[in-house]
């Protein structure tokens, strides 16, 4: 765990030079090449809050911090579930080779609570990463929690809804994410901090139902052809 | 010295009956179930004997209650009765499964003589419905044969004491198989006649160990005993015979326990603020509460009243087989309760358990859980959830061939799918089982797209509906 | 859309244990519904389901493909597990099949087999066909999996097929494209199969029952060792069509049409080895029939006898059956040789040839039995001779058959053992995760005869489940898995001999036993497929019948055998009239002994009726009474016309015998041949899986339109049930009636004799050697203790008035080995003491202990306690060098004065433990000097007194019994000082005292004595355990009994 860590934090030096003066703050590569390309090599902040902001599940958001989350849980950090709209199912992760110890699901019943959980364990040095699908945001929540987010080191990632694109908000990376071709994930930077938003990209998400074989159409003659109304 | 061996001739039976506030007959049986190893009052009334086949036993009494003995439950329950005895006595032996010695030659003074003892004991036995056959004797062994065979009186007299002894037959002084043989093969049927061989005979034609077995009967070899020292942890159970469905029916065993623990803190002078209560079930995980004073706190009422609580809160999620409580953490009663609850440890492992129980503590137990995999075929029944604990990948690894695609989000439940999806991209898959269960699943899966552009994991079920299942988040 | 044509060829029946979900008739059944053009059985290394399969398809347009499946235990190189099918294509592919599989079987432990690639090379397999079951993604690369596919491809060019399954499964898409890769690449065609593991979607919880068994769990835990679905079934054709490319379902029509193997057409070709080069088979038989009929009839052959052996021989030589009796005369001839008594019997055996041959000795003079009776020209069906051999000698002649035709060509048929009502629901409710304590508990309470209705109830009363369903469900659930196969056993003596190699006839396994080896099939399959086997079968009685014989020929001075014993004797007779018949041949049961005062048996023909009247079929047809009644002239015989006369004459116009039965259903029923062959072939399966009920419309209409009762009628039918699966032939009957004869004849004669050779022929019979004992004291045979100055290993007749002295063999546990050397050293004065006893015979503790045990050193010990405590001496170097010097003084036993006398109680507990017998005074007898049990009446008292009245009895408890047939009823037999007393339990009348009735050992009855001739019962009210009486005689140990 420790030797990934560092390897960790000497990435994150080499590349101090073209971020803030903030010394704390390193961030996780994204492992997407192309979004990472995007976000100037630094991925995911540490020690800050991001937001996704999409309309609805099962575009491949998921799969966007899926090299995160298995990154984490492999070095034995924790990595929170705050909230999630559905069931993040076990078998599938355990596909992705995520340690299942690792995750931890924590459902809240109202917006202190939930505030209150999310400053925790952005706060704990066991937190690797926190995911969370919050309700609605007032600014201030908002600055609240980059501040909890600040005291650690963590990475902070909110779903929220795409609607929010307009608010402002303190958090360091902003992504919306739109479903694409090929059932591809595309990827727009709307704010990035110390640098300017605009980038664009789209990533192949496909893998993710294990559509990548393709297979020939003549073997699989099954009854769904015509059956699904 | 004098020597007090209690002889439990049914505890276990005793043990459950305690649990269950009822009185039906209750056997115990051996490992493999075939033979009757106690048999309660009851059980015996019908004609229920130890060492019965238990075809037999059930016969005679078809409504027999079974339960199989357990080493290591025998010898938990053994250890409870020895850690009541420690308030009573300093110096206790366990004799595993079923006897406890005590040496009571030091207390007669304390009590006021020996008459006080007996009588202190029987009161206690008689308060916690066991029951006991209680023996005196000057040497270990004397006090054990005596109780074992229920002729115990409350005498110190060697002399009394002896010729219970030689009085007894061969079958009740326990030699070991081959010396009884051979001492019943020369027609020898009293121990009495055992003692008056001469001690030379006796090494050379049976065995030298056959010889310090009764000189340690008689007194005349040492027989030193190692002590039992109390655990530094409070642990009771329950078990039930059978299976509680409401939470009202486990505020009868507990209540017991917990005068139990109320009896244990009273006579360290501490208190306590934390208790972990665990439900086992049949089939699925326990159920494990963890009970919090508000401070330090020794009534059984109190603790009463706090699970009660907690029950109303949450319903039992399974029947429940068994239970049992356990306290860990004592606090002197004059020592002010100063636990650092943020704990700023440099330690993770603490820093885990620290922001575990702080979120536990504000959200309660069940709003945190770890998930796990399960081999099932049927989707909802492929994963399962854990009470929060720290391990360390202790699941093995699958390979990522061996698991199906399977989507990073399950729907709670089925969604009626309300649109023809835009593109479909494999299947069926079909999945049918659990008919075991009743809940049965009999479905064909496919991925497909939906004109969202949503990657969706629907099914279509045995009745021709379609549904959502899950997204390929 | 047009139907397509298909032909299944993966598909396990149940004989693939724990894994196949139906029975192989239920796939062929349902293969030929679903219109298939052919099914092929691939049981794992296995041909076992094929003659039933084959059964139920021989009306049937669907062909029936012989196959099997395999994987291999280890990897060619390079390549991944090869796992295929192999069909055989042409009768040398099925012997080249059966070859490979008892390759297979033979080198691994009962029930496993072993197949290595090397064996694939090996073997010649050229024509088999080969279906390869490529590994999935996850089991093995893609250059593996084609390795495994060049290297199969290299074995069976041209041969080979890839198999494509669609079960719908998660993986499925992946191996679908390995399957087109892999043809690609191998330039291989693919067929379409079902990968079948049942006939129906509707056996899925059976299988998933039986794949949680097969992995040691249960359903809630199998978790992915259960299948994902229930696909694996017969398909309909239609489904097919929609799930396959049509090309793979032709393929799998191609290949079925390239098999042509038939398993009706294997032929069993007896061994020729025994006719000698220049002879015909029927001109060899007929030489040695007649010269065995010079010897039977020195006098000259009677003319009927004359007459009956030239027809036997006409239709034995044109039903080619010579070599076949040719074969059982061989192995009777070595047993002859050996001099090992053996007899015949069986629907063949008593005929004139038989009798010439040696292979019975039922005099075809003597008795009426027609051959023709037993092998039938219309029926195509091999006859079948059983010959008992004496049960400590029959592995001689089973070694004699392996030695004379080699392990290649004869081995034994198996025995499939079945799931029966506890197995299957201890099983299920495994599976299902039941509580096994609780389910012991069902099982102990379930009343078999109540079928269906409490089931349910009572397995949510025992708390199994809470869930009715699954109540239902494991009812339904044990009553499917009922009949099923669990393994194949050895069958208790039926052998198939071959003339070729037999593995190439039928696959050869191991058995548990070592050294023993079975074919696939079990008798009924062999009968089906027309093969023959030869019964060698274990009977003790022979054994006791040929020690007995030898003692007369040794008092007599000079040989005598079976033929010297006088026929007709009336003494013998006047004594079975009695029920006297304790260890005699097969009517010494409760039941028999009860019949024999009634039917007086005064003729050997009364023997052979008396063996098979006391039996399921005539009793529950209620044959019995209307018997009594004719023999005794209490009512008038009468036939309806003379064909019934023909059939039933010589039982008094009353069926008795399972042939009669069947011909009257022709000749009063007007059955034709075939159908009264379908009625036979019934009967002897009906408790397997048949239905007698479609026989009994015709049966009781046929008899009224020919003028006979309803009453008769519904008898008949009842009497044909009660055959079901206990048919017993007249024939059979003729043999056991001899055997009945020549015991009795010794009993009555020779009774030291008889009793000395039963007990050295121990264990057999119904009696323990208590019981013979005490009745060998009854018949005034003085027995003297086991002594080790005068006993042998066997029991002996010592003096002129022939006392029988118990050997050593009457010590529990005391080895044989130790007995002789005991005899051998025997000095001429006797053993002078336990440690002259010791060295000499050179005797370990635990014998000598046993000896002590036995009181069988009073020479020089006064008794048991005395003993013992010299054995207690331990052995010191000192004392056998001081042996060797001087004898006299070492050898002086060493008593100790201290030791107590044993008492008379002591004595009797003492010789129970150590012989399981005394012959000191009953522990009855003890009890009632004591004054105990004043008011109790003995078995000899209770002889004397009157029916009806209220008596009390007390014996030991020596047999509890609760016949399924007896509506509740227990018997009890009780033994006290002058013999057994009979008691009946009503039901009621048990369940209120089911105490003292199930844990007593001393029982008090109070009741009403019933008496029916001379048979004498005690119907019981009070039953009293007096078990306590036993614990106050001066016991030494808690077992007694």
């Amino acid at each position: 765990m420790s030797e990934l860590l560092e390897t960790l934090l000497q990435d994150a030096r080499v590349w101090q030079g073209h971020t803030h003066k903030r010394t704390t703050q390193v961030a996780e590569p994204t492992s997407y090449q192309a979004l990472d390309n995007q976000l100037g090599g630094l991925g995911w902040p540490r020690g800050a809050l991001s937001e996704c902001l999409l309309d609805t599940p099962g575009i491949g958001e998921l799969q966007l911090l899926i090299p995160l989350i298995q990154r984490f849980s492999q070095a034995g950090k924790t990595v929170f579930w705050l909230n999630p709209p559905h069931i993040p199912y076990a078998p599938a992760l355990a596909r992705e080779n995520v340690s299942l110890d690792q995750m931890v699901l924590i459902h809240t019943e109202d917006k202190n609570d939930f505030l209150w959980t999310l400053e925790n364990c952005l706060r704990s040095p066991v937190t690797g990463l926190v995911m969370a699908w919050p309700e609605e945001l007032a600014a201030r929540e908002v600055r609240r929690l980059q501040l909890a987010a600040e005291a650690g080191s963590n990475v902070c990632v909110l779903f929220r809804e795409r609607r929010h694109i307009r608010q402002n908000s303190p958090a360091a990376l902003r992504l919306e994410l739109e479903p694409d071709d090929q059932q591809g994930l595309k990827v727009k930077v709307v704010k990035r901090r110390g640098s300017w938003p605009g980038q664009h990209c789209s990533l192949a998400m496909a893998h993710r139902a294990g559509l990548l074989q393709q297979t020939p159409a003549c073997v699989l003659q099954g009854p769904w052809s015509g059956s699904a109304r | 010295m004098l020597w007090l061996y209690l002889h439990f001739p049914h505890l276990l039976l005793d043990h459950i009956h305690r649990s269950n506030g009822n009185s039906s007959a209750l056997v115990i049986v051996e490992g493999s179930g075939q033979k009757v190893m106690q048999a309660c009052p009851a059980a015996r009334s019908l004609g229920v004997a130890v060492g019965m086949r238990l075809k037999t036993a059930i016969s005679l009494a078809p409504d027999l209650g079974i339960i199989r003995a357990d080493q290591q439950y025998e010898s938990r329950v053994l250890e409870d009765q020895a850690r009541w005895l420690y308030r009573y006595a300093a110096y206790i032996v366990l004799v595993p499964p079923d006897g406890l010695l005590a040496e009571v030659g030091s207390l007669q003074r304390l009590y006021g003589g020996l008459q006080a003892v007996w009588q202190t004991l029987e009161d206690v036995l008689h308060e916690r419905q066991l029951t006991a056959w209680p023996g005196l004797g000057h040497t270990p062994q004397a006090a054990r044969l005596i109780a074992r065979n229920g002729k115990g009186e409350c005498t110190s007299d060697k002399d009394t004491i002896l010729r219970v002894l030689a009085a007894m037959p061969l079958l009740a002084a326990e030699f070991d198989q081959r010396t009884r043989t051979r001492l019943q093969r020369i027609g020898l049927t009293r121990l009495g006649e055992v003692f008056s061989l001469p001690p030379a005979e006796l090494a050379r034609r049976f065995s030298p160990d056959a010889l310090k077995y009764i000189q340690k009967i008689q007194g005349t070899r040492p027989d030193p005993q190692s002590p039992w020292q109390p655990p530094q942890h409070f642990r009771q159970q329950a078990d039930f015979v059978q299976d509680i469905e409401h939470s009202q029916g486990l505020l009868f065993p507990l209540q017991r326990i917990l005068c139990e623990l109320e009896n244990e803190l009273c006579w360290r002078q501490q208190d306590t603020d934390c208790l972990l209560l665990v439900l086992q079930h049949r089939q699925t995980e326990p159920t494990r509460l963890r009970i919090r004073t508000s401070g330090p706190e020794h009534r059984a009422s109190t603790f009463l009243n706090l699970i009660g609580l907690r029950f109303e809160q949450e319903p039992l999620q399974a029947p429940v087989v068994s239970l049992y409580l356990t306290v860990k953490r004592f606090l002197d009663r004059e020592a002010p309760g100063g636990q650092d609850l943020l704990g700023e440890s440099q330690d993770t492992n603490e820093a885990w358990h620290t922001l575990m129980s702080r979120l536990q503590a504000r959200l309660g137990d069940t709003a945190l859980v770890q998930l796990t995999t399960r081999a099932d075929h049927r989707p909802e029944r492929a994963w399962s959830t854990t009470g929060v604990r720290r391990t360390h990948s202790g699941n093995a690894r699958v390979t990522t061939s061996q698991v199906p695609p399977r989507p990073l989000w399950l729907l709670q439940g089925p969604h009626p799918l309300s649109e023809p999806p835009a593109a479909w991209f494999s299947g069926p898959e079909r999945i049918s089982g659990g008919w075991w269960d009743d809940q049965r699943v009999h479905r064909d899966y496919y991925i497909a797209q939906l004109n969202s552009g949503q990657l969706a994991w629907v099914f279509r079920d045995a009745q021709g509906g379609w549904f959502i299942h899950g997204w390929f988040g | 859309m047009h139907t397509p044509t298909y032909a299944e060829l993966f598909c396990f029946s149940n004989f693939t244990f724990l894994t196949g979900a139906s029975h192989p008739h239920e796939l062929a059944e349902r293969a030929a519904e679903l219109g298939y053009t052919a099914l092929a059985i691939t049981d794992v290394c296995s041909v076992a389901a094929i003659p039933r399969a084959w059964a139920a398809l021989k009306e049937s347009p669907v062909k029936l493909i012989t196959g099997s499946w395999f994987q291999l235990a280890d990897h060619p190189p390079g390549a991944s597990l090869p796992r295929f099918i192999l069909l055989a294509r042409t009768r040398k592919g099925y012997g080249q099949l059966c070859r490979l599989i008892t390759t297979a079987r033979r080198r691994a432990e009962k029930g496993q087999y072993q197949l290595f690639s090397d064996d694939m090379e090996q073997h010649a397999l050229d024509d088999c066909l080969c279906l390869w079951l490529p590994p999935s993604t996850a089991e093995a690369e893609a250059e593996q999996a084609l390795a495994c596919g060049e290297w199969l491809l290299r074995l069976f060019e041209h041969r080979l097929w890839i198999a494509a399954a669609r079960t719908l499964e998660s993986s499925e898409e992946q191996q679908l494209a390995r399957i087109h890769w892999l043809s690609d690449h191998l330039n291989c065609p693919v067929t379409a199969t079902g990968e079948v593991h049942m006939h129906s979607r509707q056996r899925q919880p059976l299988q998933d029952v039986l794949t949680a068994l097969r992995n040691h769990t249960t359903l809630e835990n199998a978790g992915h060792c259960l299948f994902q679905n229930g696909e694996r079934y017969l398909r309909p054709l239609k489904v097919l069509q929609r799930l396959f490319p049509e090309a793979w379902l032709k393929e799998s029509v191609q290949i079925a049409r390239q098999c042509t193997f038939e398993p009706g057409s294997l032929r069993y070709e007896y061994p020729p080895d025994l006719v000698p080069q220049e002879e015909s088979p029927a001109g060899y038989l007929e030489r040695i029939t007649r010269k065995g009929e010079r010897k039977r009839y020195p006098k000259g052959t009677p003319l009927p006898v004359q007459a009956l052996i030239r027809k036997e021989l006409g239709l034995i030589s044109e039903m080619q059956y010579e070599h076949y009796f040719l074969t059982i005369h061989d192995i009777v001839d070595f047993a002859r040789s050996r001099g090992i008594l053996c007899q015949g019997r069986g629907s063949a055996a008593n005929s004139a040839v038989c009798y010439c041959l040696g292979i019975t000795e039922v005099n075809p003079a003597q008795t009426d039995l027609l051959f023709e009776r037993f092998i039938s020209k219309d029926r195509n069906e091999p006859p079948d001779i059983d010959v008992d051999f004496e049960h400590e000698r029959r592995e001689e002649v089973i070694q004699y058959i392996y030695q004379r035709y080699t392990r290649e060509r004869a081995a034994l048929a198996a025995t499939v053992i079945r799931y029966r009502p506890r197995s299957a629901i201890r099983d299920v409710g495994k599976a299902i995760g039941f509580d096994p304590a609780l389910v012991e508990q069902l099982l102990e309470g379930i009343d078999w005869r109540d079928k269906s209705t409490n089931w349910r109830q009572q397995i949510l009363d025992k708390g199994l489940t809470r869930n009715p369903k699954v109540a239902d469900q494991f009812f339904t659930l044990v009553n499917t898995l009922l009949g099923f196969p669990r393994h194949l056993s050895q069958h208790v003596g039926g052998f198939v001999i071959s003339s070729g190699p037999l593995s190439e006839l039928v696959p050869v396994e191991n058995a548990a036993m070592a050294d023993r080896t079975v074919i696939q099939w079990d008798k009924d399959d062999l009968e089906s497929l027309g093969l023959m086997k030869v019964d060698v079968l274990a009977l003790g009685m022979l054994t006791a019948i040929r020690k007995a014989l030898t003692l007369i020929s040794q008092q007599k001075g000079r040989p005598f055998h079976i033929q010297d014993i006088p026929q007709e004797d009336r003494a013998t007779y006047n004594m079975l009239q009695t029920g006297d018949s304790i260890g005699v041949f097969q009517i010494e049961s409760r039941a028999q002994m009860n019949m024999l005062p009634r039917l007086k048996p005064e003729t050997f023909y009364d023997l052979v009726i008396e063996v098979a009247i006391v039996r399921p079929g005539p009793i529950q047809g209620d044959m019995v009474h209307p018997y009594l009644r004719r023999k005794h002239g209490l009512e008038a015989v009468n036939y309806p016309n003379d064909a019934v006369r023909s059939v039933l004459e010589r039982t008094l116009g009353v069926p008795i015998f399972q042939e009669q039965v069947i011909k009257l259903a022709m000749v009063a029923a007007g059955f034709t041949a075939g159908e009264a062959d379908q009625l036979r072939r019934a009967m002897a399966a009906w408790k397997v899986h048949g239905d007698m009920s479609p026989f009994r419309e015709k049966l009781i209409s046929g008899m009224l339109a020919r003028g006979h009762s309803t009453d008769f009628a519904e008898r008949l039918y009842q009497q044909i049930c009660g055959f079901g699966g206990y048919g017993f032939p007249e024939s059979h009957a003729a043999s056991f009636a001899l055997l009945v004869y020549v015991s009795a004849w010794i009993k009555r004669h020779y009774p030291a004799t008889f009793y000395c050779a039963l007990l050295n022929s121990q264990p057999m019979g119904f009696y323990s050697p208590s019981q013979l004992i005490q009745d060998a004291r009854r018949h005034n045979v003085a027995i003297l203790p086991p002594d080790i100055n005068h006993s042998l290993w066997e029991h002996t007749l010592e003096g002129p008035d022939h006392k029988l002295r118990l050997g050593l063999r009457i010590i529990r546990g005391f080895p044989e080995s130790a007995a002789n050397r005991l005899c051998q050293q025997r000095p001429e004065s006797g053993y002078r003491s336990a440690a002259e006893t010791r060295n000499l015979a050179a005797l370990n503790q635990r014998e000598m202990e046993l000896l002590a045990g036995a009181n069988a050193m009073t020479g020089f010990a006064q008794n048991r306690h005395q003993a013992y405590w010299q054995l207690l001496e331990q052995e010191k170097p000192t004392r056998l060098f001081a042996a060797a010097e001087n004898d006299n003084e070492s050898y002086q036993p060493d008593t100790c004065s201290q030791l107590p006398e044993p008492t008379e109680g002591q004595n009797l507990f003492a010789d129970y433990n150590s012989q399981g017998l005394s012959l000191e005074r009953h522990p009855l007898a003890l009890l009632k000097a004591q004054g105990h049990l004043q008011l109790c009446l003995s078995a000899e008292q209770l002889k004397t007194t009157k029916t009806g009245l209220p008596v009390q009895v007390a014996g030991l408890v020596t047999g509890r019994q609760r016949p399924g047939s007896a509506s509740g009823v227990t018997f009890v037999t009780l033994e006290d000082e002058t013999g057994n007393v009979n008691v009946v339990v009503w039901l009621e009348t048990a369940r209120r005292q089911r105490k003292p009735l199930l844990t007593a050992r001393l029982l008090h009855v109070k009741g009403i004595l019933e008496r029916e001739g001379e048979i004498v019962h005690v119907m019981a009210g009070k039953l009293s355990d007096l078990s306590h009486l036993i614990q106050s005689l001066p016991i030494s140990s808690r077992d007694f009994h």
